[in-house]
């Protein structure tokens, strides 16, 4: 991703003058009311002729939603979300849909220009070298507004689209797929998304089908207190493969910014579903004040044979993370692999990790995280690992280490290990360390800059995540990793 | 779970029903507040996931009579030759003779009032101990003869003891303890540290007992500046059985080791926990914890450390590893770091598994039969957790597991 | 002047270990400092090198006459201070010739030059590494990964080689190399010696000594220069020890 590559590298720092990201784009907006009630999602469903039975699975899950509480388990601290003042719905008024990219409003292109977003083919494909197609299917606030490659993706029979068309276009199918990974009665923030769920991302890859390009999505959350509920569901049939990239940038904004999303992956027998995030919302200023609120549900489910699925992510954004992107191992001899690198700096904090659970026979999973905490952060990594009886020669390997820069910022390290078999094999590993003066001392005698130093010290302790991603997002990954501790040192 | 806003169950109204019968005082009122507060400890509980007290202690039971038969002669550390102090339900069996620099009183208020709050088992312990207050051991001198404690308990009820051991300045001594039980009494234990300047604790705890007694024994301690306090347990576990240890590391340079080991068979559950708070600079702690359950056991391990910030320096190592030798077994594992300074060396190593079969073949093919091969190489597995402890208690520790697998 | 060292004062958490160090050598010359272990050898090549930690109560430090007491440790590297460390640290997941590359290009850009070619970085790489009978697979792992003491020395030598700088700094190279190594990195070295270049070279040994033929010799203990002389005083050194300087000292 080219683009987004020269974007990183002009994204300085981490204060809130030096956020090039934060900008918020004048277009008209069409609310649903403000506040939430059973009127909101009818709203919401009608609003996107919806069928009967999308509108009864919402409310459903509305009601539910009101006998949670919400979660506070996790290492994070934030003040209480009024749930009544925020909007659950907005659009950008001049219609939802665009026949061609030309029709996208001038407005919403110049605002990708920024971000560096490649919504154009010619704009994907420049610059790296042998780089693969990227189909991207943006979501601005809530609704796509241009979807490419379509024509590409239909010849080779790959589903790619916003729920919302998905929900009119194939309503069966997602029928069949959606909330079977991530019931409704999940916990507090999946019953909320699927009440409210605005818009999002279908794919479906056919059988026998490897999708012929890297399928990208852009989020971006742009209305003034409007909580993004995005809903992502993606399955890989009998023998399919599919590789997608998740990114995403916020403007900068005074208020939190609550973002609660749902990811489902299912991969059928033989079928192989990888899924990278770079996640780079707005974090807050520099006292920590504003940032987006990630709060997000990501689970898999290996359901075939020798199916696979596997989480890379790179966190360095948002004023609180708190995902667990998981894999439920049914099929036998389905694996499951979770990368991840998640820096903090300032105030920001992360709850992060992973669950694998281990059902079939001779799964296998491996899990890779790096923590990185700078200034006056809070990093956990959270995980459990799970093999149920019927788990015979079942792998688990884990790696937690975590690099602390500076006095002031925390690390923690949180695995939970459960054996319900003798035939199961879990090794965990887990370090913490500091940034070393004298390997700082060293790279700087050779010539490099103290930012330069740390960045390249950095990099190399993530590497064996960043080398998971696919080429074009490890060049922005390892320049976000420069961005995001600036300041860290000195 | 607040009894006040939960019905409370049948066990928690005998609890009630004990306070009741018992002189309010020595701290006890507030001590049972506290544990009215959060109730028994369950599974819905985080640090209860896999410890659910409540689901145990189902049935109301009253406060145990005293041992009406003779005191058995010790089982555990038989050897050691060593003064002995014995509880039998919670009560002081006898004037146990101490060597020089050790002395055992009663104390009304034997700690400030306020830690013990925090945990329900704990505060259950200051609300219902027999004896107003705490029995206190104070070391005040190098007592090089170990104390043995024994720690008896028997029939069907519950009863709770509160113990402190204060070593002052400079001054050390080993406690070889052994919990004892028969029938299927409740034993809820506190002790209570006071780890002066320079002072050194080591403590053995053997526990064995019968397959239905609940053992819950909670360590709540301080350790100052150039202490140390080193702890080993072996448990063969029970109905249920937690050993939950607290330290607070408040001075600079002190030196921890938690060993432990658990082996479990039948339905015998048994948790180790932990939580190593390190304030000053410099420290060092050490832990080592191995598990090896068969048959439909139960194990769980719970260590966490704690690094505050500005306790730079910090050198903390932590190790869980668990072998299951059955279907049914189960091991359940959370080891935690919660670091907050930079220049620390902090790591753990988690594994789970069943026994190596390369090994077992690799016995086998020298002519070891698979039997006494699997038991050389679980004791080989058991010993790395014994490895710190002084050689003749070593010895009995290796040889009661070796007992134990000898019966497989 | 290369390098200038006068009357170099540097305490560690007040305690001065370099007591009124002076010192220079001119470009084209290779000088060598032998001391006791003790003596502020290494605190003289972390000074000049700008680590952290020293205080430098008084003196000054020049290279081609500029003051280098100031400057961050990469502007002098910049400026064409090179040190072979002691103790070469491991870069985990850094690549070798990534982490020179960036090294080279950071310095060529603070001096207002073109960034090297990969293809021209590579040419280099490989002419250095055939010098050092280094093979290229050593090149292509994380620096310093896994390997020996006498690699890492190697390696060294063989950054230097890339980075072209105006004065080395070479602390303790010999020490734990076995013979046939000592022989090829001293080769290295060599190769580096030239008019326009000036080398500071702190050992214990004479050994390195032998392949290099300092111009001049140094002694230090006690955080001073005692005693300068032709390479006949590191022979002197190497029968008769320090215990003269020693008791001068006392």
């Amino acid at each position: 991703m080219p683009a987004v590559k020269e974007t990183v590298e002009d994204v300085k720092g981490l204060e809130s003058d030096k956020y090039k990201y934060g900008f918020s784009t004048e277009i008209e907006q069409e609310f649903a009311p403000k506040g939430l009630d059973e009127e909101t999602i009818r709203f919401i469903s009608a609003k996107k002729g919806e069928p009967d039975w999308m509108l009864e699975y919402r409310l459903n899950a509305y009601q539910r939603w009101l006998t949670m509480e919400e979660p506070h388990w996790a290492l994070v601290n934030f003040p209480p979300i009024d749930y009544q003042d925020a909007y659950y719905y907005a659009e950008p008024k001049s219609g939802a849909k665009y026949e061609s990219i030309d029709d996208v409003p001038q407005e919403l292109l110049d605002t990708y220009e920024k971000l560096g977003i490649p919504l154009k083919e010619q704009e994907v494909l420049a610059g790296v070298k042998g780089s693969a197609k990227v189909a991207v299917d943006a979501v601005f606030d809530s609704v796509s507004v241009a979807t490419t490659f379509k024509k590409e993706l239909e010849k080779a029979g790959v589903i790619f689209m916003s729920i919302s068309e998905a929900l009119r276009e194939h309503p069966e199918l997602v029928r069949k797929y959606l909330g079977t990974v991530v019931p409704t009665s999940d916990h507090f923030f999946a019953a909320l998304n699927s009440a409210v769920f605005s818009d999002g991302t279908f794919v479906y890859v056919p059988e026998g089908v490897r999708c012929p390009m890297e399928l990208s999505t852009y989020f971006r959350m742009n209305a003034e207190g409007t909580g993004q509920f995005e809903r992502t569901l993606i399955v890989a049939a009998k023998g399919a493969y599919v590789s997608y990239l998740e990114g995403c940038t916020a403007p900068m904004r005074d208020e939190n910014q609550l973002h609660a999303a749902i990811v489902e992956l299912v991969a059928e027998e033989d079928a192989e579903i990888k899924y990278s995030t770079v996640q780079n919302w707005w974090p807050g200023d520099a006292d920590g004040k504003g940032g987006v609120y990630n709060f997000v549900t990501k689970r898999g489910e290996c359901r075939g044979d020798r199916s696979k699925i596997s989480w890379t992510q790179v966190e360095t954004g948002s004023a609180i993370t708190w995902k667990y992107p998981s894999c439920i191992l049914k099929g036998k001899e389905s694996q499951g692999e979770f990368y991840s690198v998640a820096i903090t700096n300032g105030h920001q904090q992360a709850d992060t990790g992973t669950k694998m659970i281990h059902l079939g026979e001779n799964t296998r999973s491996r899990i890779i995280s790096k923590g990185i905490s700078a200034g006056k952060s809070s990093n956990a990594y959270r995980g459990l690992v799970r093999a149920n009886p019927t788990a015979k020669g079942a792998r688990n390997f884990t790696q937690c280490d975590s690099l602390l820069i500076g006095d002031e910022c925390a690390a923690h390290t949180v695995p939970y290990v459960e054996a319900r078999t003798p035939h199961a094999t879990f090794e965990h590993e887990a370090t913490t360390s500091k940034l070393s003066e004298d390997q700082l001392h060293y790279v700087r005698q050779r010539g490099l800059s103290e930012e330069d130093a740390v960045a390249l010290l950095v990099n190399g302790f993530c590497k064996d995540v960043l080398q998971h991603l696919p080429m074009e997002f490890a060049v922005e990954a390892q320049a976000l990793v420069k961005v995001s501790l600036e300041g860290s040192v000195g | 779970m607040s009894l006040t806003q939960h019905k409370p169950t049948p066990a928690e109204t005998a609890f009630r029903e004990a306070y009741e019968a018992l002189d309010a005082s020595g701290g006890r009122a507030q001590s049972w507040a506290a544990f009215a507060e959060q109730g028994l400890p369950h599974k819905r509980v985080e640090e209860w996931k896999w410890s659910d007290v409540r689901q145990t202690l189902r049935q109301p039971r009253s406060q145990s009579g005293a041992v009406e038969s003779d005191i058995s002669p010790a089982q555990a550390f038989g050897t050691a030759g060593a003064a002995e102090i014995v509880f039998a339900n919670g009560r002081l069996i006898g004037e146990p003779e101490l060597p020089e620099g050790a002395v055992l009183h009663r104390q009304d208020e034997a700690n400030p009032p306020g830690e013990r709050e925090s945990y329900p088992l704990a505060a259950l312990a200051g609300a219902l101990t027999l004896e107003t207050g705490a029995y206190v051991l104070e070391i005040n001198g190098e007592v090089s003869r170990p104390i043995r404690l024994r720690l008896i308990s028997e029939g069907e009820g519950a009863h709770h003891l509160r113990l402190s051991v204060v070593v002052r300045e400079n001054a050390s001594a080993t406690i070889l303890e052994s919990h004892e039980g028969e029938g299927a009494p409740y034993a809820n234990t506190l002790v209570e540290l006071d780890l002066q300047r320079n002072a050194r604790l080591k403590r053995y705890i053997i526990h064995q007992g019968s397959a239905d007694v609940v053992n819950t024994t909670t360590t709540l301690g301080h350790v100052a500046e150039r202490a140390g306090y080193h702890q080993a347990i072996l448990t063969f576990g029970g109905a249920l059985t937690r050993f939950d240890a607290r330290l607070t590391c408040e001075g600079d340079e002190t030196d921890i080791r938690l060993d432990g080991a658990y082996l479990l068979d039948g339905q015998r559950h048994a948790d180790l926990t932990s939580v190593v708070d390190h304030r000053g600079e410099g420290s060092v702690t050490q832990q080592v914890v191995k598990g090896v359950v068969d048959d439909r056991g139960r194990g769980a391990f719970q260590g966490r450390f704690d690094v505050a910030r500005g306790a730079q320096k910090t050198d903390a190592q932590m190790q869980h590893h668990a072998l299951l030798l059955s279907e049914r077994a189960q091991s359940n594992a959370k080891p935690e770091l919660m670091i907050f300074a930079d220049d620390v060396q902090c790591a753990h190593g988690n594994t789970v598994g069943a026994l190596d079969e390369n090994a077992l073949f690799y016995m086998r093919s020298r002519g070891i039969d698979a039997a006494s091969a699997r038991a050389l190489l679980i004791e080989a597995f058991i010993s790395e957790a014994f490895a710190h402890i002084p050689d003749d208690v070593q010895e009995e520790f290796i040889a009661r597991s070796r007992e134990w697998l000898e019966k497989k | 002047m290369m390098l200038k060292i006068d009357n170099l004062h540097v305490s560690v958490e007040d305690k001065e270990i370099l007591k009124g160090l002076s010192l220079e050598v001119p470009a084209g010359e290779v000088h060598a400092i032998m001391g006791p272990n003790g003596a502020g050898k290494s605190t003289l090549a972390h000074v000049a090198t700008g680590r952290d930690g020293y205080e430098i109560t008084d003196g000054s430090i020049t290279l081609k006459g500029e003051e280098l007491t100031e400057m961050e440790p990469e502007e002098r590297a910049a400026k064409g201070l090179f040190l072979s460390f002691q103790y070469p640290l491991e870069l985990a997941g850094v690549p070798t010739l990534t982490f020179l590359r960036t090294a080279l290009n950071a310095q060529r850009k603070a001096r207002g030059e073109e960034e090297i070619s990969a293809p021209d970085f590579m040419k280099k790489a490989r002419a250095a590494a055939e010098t050092l009978k280094m093979p290229m697979d050593m090149l292509k792992r994380s620096l310093n990964a896994g390997f020996s003491g006498g690699e890492k020395k190697r390696m060294e030598i063989f950054q230097a080689l890339i980075l072209e700088p105006d004065f080395l700094i070479l602390d303790e190279t010999d020490s734990g190399l076995d013979i046939d190594a000592l022989k090829v990195v001293a080769e290295g070295v060599d190769n580096l010696r030239n008019a326009d270049r000036g080398m500071l070279v702190i050992t214990h040994y004479q050994r390195l000594l032998d392949y290099l033929a300092p111009d001049k010799v140094h002694v230090m203990a006690q955080g001073r220069i005692m005693d300068s002389g032709g390479p006949e005083l590191a022979r002197a050194l190497e029968s008769e020890g320090y215990d003269r300087y020693l008791e001068d000292a006392a």
